[in-house]
């Protein structure tokens, strides 16, 4: 429905005007963009071949419709912006937009809007040419998009180039499809004869038979093997050398099938590395095996040096100490109170001197596990007077009495030699710590399974902080000694230890001035059937 | 002087050191009790010299030359006339296994240095009584 008025709003009454107006209207239909006009308030007045080409309405299906029939709904907001600005006399210019074609589909269109105005300059309509840039669009488009994948390529052939293992594509029938340029590298061969080849070619080839199988089990798990897996794997380069590698596989569907793509690690730099370490700890254990062995033979050569000083050493002493006690003897002679003073001195400091060596000699032994004790049945009574005896000269020498109290008559579990050594450290101790006129006791209770035995003295006792101390090596209750004749500082460890040896315990209890009483105990013997007697 | 511990003939005891010292002292603990004594300087010696001595004990320091105290017991023992005679064993340092081979090879007791006149003394006595009887 055709408003003249407003097609044609002058009067087209002269000739040159009317010729003029058929050339323009043969212009504008045979212009390719679409050239159409409309009306202020959006109404289609005017529509060349151009605009039926584009959007697909014949002249008479579009005059008269509102603009909107080619504009998709969601920018029909676009559309009540373009008319304001032209109202205001504004134009707009290749202008992108979206329109929609009569089949419905879309077409990208840059507009060209500008307000038409009659003779006295009133804006009149509007007139919109549009030019279809779809296929234009298109094209960019699927240039950008080419560029985009061939940036996308090259990144991911830059990838595959500079990673650091070789990567090879493989299909169903071995051959190598992609090889990266590390494969060159661990191959030996160039790309191009990598590029067809069959990947069988690279594995040694005693395995070549074994491997086409393995493979064909792989396609038809299409599991991922990943690397490691502790396979001793090795490659088979072009000069025939082969390399010890790693390889991990992963099945990809391509345009060509399934293939397969490996990652190969050479791990010749490793496997070198972990030779060296191997063959280093190798070393290092050797060395440490021939160090134990050395601090052995060393503790073995120090045993025997010990004790061959203390057999050195106790050999004159022997002599000196039996040659002065048999001169204090009366059958010997008769000294003077001077000899036998000095002869009192050699005889002490010989005794002290021999105490020094055994006791030095049995901690060393005890320290390097070296000494055990052998348990027998032994008569306790014996073994007390014995100790007793064997202390008593010492004692009497000092004017202490020593006295054995109630003993019973049981036998004890215990090694002769090391139960003697105790009592006499005990014994020795006693006489040493307490004054002339003073007294030693022995005595012991049955408790039981085991007996406890008491050595005390009335000496000058231990204070009570130094009771539990005093077992420690090399310990000397210090002020209580002064004037007292230094001993090792071993004695009551050597008992202590002697004393658990033989699976008793010992301990002190003491008062200043009220004397000190050590007690031990020892395993009693029950069934004293076949104990022999000893040498 | 102490009194012998036996009846009517004086006992003869055999002694074996290599150290000069140690058997003048051994000499003169025994004989201040009457008893009869012979030296030997090692094993070697006690063999030659045991039969004419004949003696009624024999002690041997563990460590000599030539013959050590272990062997020249173990060849006593070989001998049927010293097959009992008391045999006891000197030293100076008892090591571990010590009375193990000391009581293997063939010694009634053993007697560590430094040997005390006393007990020397009642040693031998015991020994002696013992064998005796």
């Amino acid at each position: 429905m055709k408003d003249p008025a407003k097609i044609s709003p002058r009067k087209a009454d002269m000739p040159q005007q009317r010729d003029a107006e058929r050339w323009l209207a043969a212009i504008v239909e045979s212009s390719d963009d679409a050239i159409i006009g409309k009306s202020l308030d959006g109404i289609i007045t005017s529509w060349n071949a151009g605009a039926q080409r584009i959007f697909g309405y014949a002249a008479d299906e579009a005059i008269g419709k509102p603009i909107t029939i080619l504009i998709p709904q969601e920018l029909w907001h676009e559309e009540a912006e373009i008319l304001k600005r032209l109202r205001k006399g504004e134009r707009v210019d290749h202008y992108e937009t979206t329109r929609l074609h009569k089949d419905g589909n879309s077409i990208v269109v840059s507009l060209t809007i500008s307000p038409i105005r009659d003779s006295s300059g009133t804006i009149a309509g509007i007139s919109k040419i549009s030019r279809d840039v779809t296929e234009h669009r298109r094209l960019l488009a699927s240039e950008q998009h080419a560029r985009a994948e061939m940036l996308a390529e090259r990144k991911f052939r830059e990838l595959i180039e500079h990673a650091p293992d070789a990567i090879l594509q493989v299909d169903t029938s071995g051959t190598i499809l992609i090889a990266n340029r590390t494969a060159e590298l661990t191959f030996g061969y160039s790309l191009d004869e990598l590029i067809g080849m069959q990947v069988d070619e690279l594995v040694p080839e005693a395995l070549r038979g074994e491997h086409a199988a393995h493979r064909k089990t792989f396609e038809a798990a299409g599991v991922s093997r990943p690397m490691g897996l502790g396979l001793d794997l090795r490659a088979r380069r072009k000069d025939g050398s082969e390399v010890p590698v790693e390889i991990s596989l992963s099945p990809a569907q391509t345009e060509n099938g399934i293939c397969v793509t490996a990652v190969i690690r050479d791990v010749t730099e490793r496997k070198r590395a972990e030779q060296q370490i191997e063959s280093l700890k190798k070393s290092y254990l050797a060395e440490l095996e021939a160090r134990h062995r050395e601090a052995e033979r060393l503790n073995q050569l120090k045993s025997e040096f010990i004790a061959s000083v203390s057999h050195e050493l106790r050999t004159p002493l022997h002599t000196i100490i039996g040659f002065a006690e048999l001169l204090d003897e009366p059958e010997t002679g008769p000294l003077n109170e001077k000899q036998k003073r000095f002869l009192h001195h050699i005889h002490t400091d010989s005794d002290h001197l021999l105490s020094l060596i055994n006791d030095v000699l049995d901690l060393s032994r005890i320290e390097a596990g070296g000494l055990t004790v052998r348990t027998e049945g032994l008569l306790l009574p014996t073994v007390v007077s014995e100790a007793v005896s064997a202390i008593r000269p010492n004692a009497e020498s000092k004017r202490i009495s020593i006295r054995e109290g109630q003993i019973p008559s049981v036998h004890v579990l215990a090694d002769a030699l090391r139960v003697r050594q105790i009592f006499y450290n005990l014994l020795s101790n006693g006489v040493k710590f307490t004054d002339p006129g003073g007294e030693v006791h022995v005595s012991a209770v049955q408790d039981g399974d085991r007996v406890e035995i008491t050595v005390s003295d009335t000496g000058m006792g231990i204070p009570a902080l130094e009771c539990e101390r005093i077992f420690d090596k090399f310990y000397q209750v210090g002020y209580t000694t002064a004037g007292v004749r230094q001993g090792t500082g071993l004695g009551l460890t050597i008992c202590k230890q002697l004393v658990e040896m033989q699976g008793g315990k010992i301990w002190v209890d003491s008062e200043p001035g009220h004397g000190s009483r050590f007690h031990f105990t020892l395993p009693v013997l029950r069934d004293v059937t076949g104990i022999t007697d000893r040498l | 002087m102490i009194s012998p511990d036996y009846p009517q003939e004086p006992r003869r005891i055999l002694i074996a050191d290599d150290s000069a010292s140690s058997r003048d002292l051994l000499r003169s603990i025994l004989e201040a009790n009457g008893y009869v004594v012979e030296e030997a300087e090692d094993g070697q010696q006690v063999l030659e010299i045991i039969e004419s001595f004949g003696p009624h004990l024999v002690i041997l320091d563990l460590h000599m030359p030539r013959l050590d105290g272990y062997s020249t017991a173990t060849s006593l023992r070989k001998t049927a006339i010293f097959q009992r005679t008391p045999i006891v064993a000197l030293t100076a340092a008892i090591t571990q296994t010590a009375p193990d081979r000391i009581s293997e090879s063939g010694f009634s007791a053993y007697l560590v240095k430094p040997i005390r006149p006393s007990s020397l003394r009642k040693c031998i006595a015991s020994l002696l009584q013992i064998d005796s009887i």
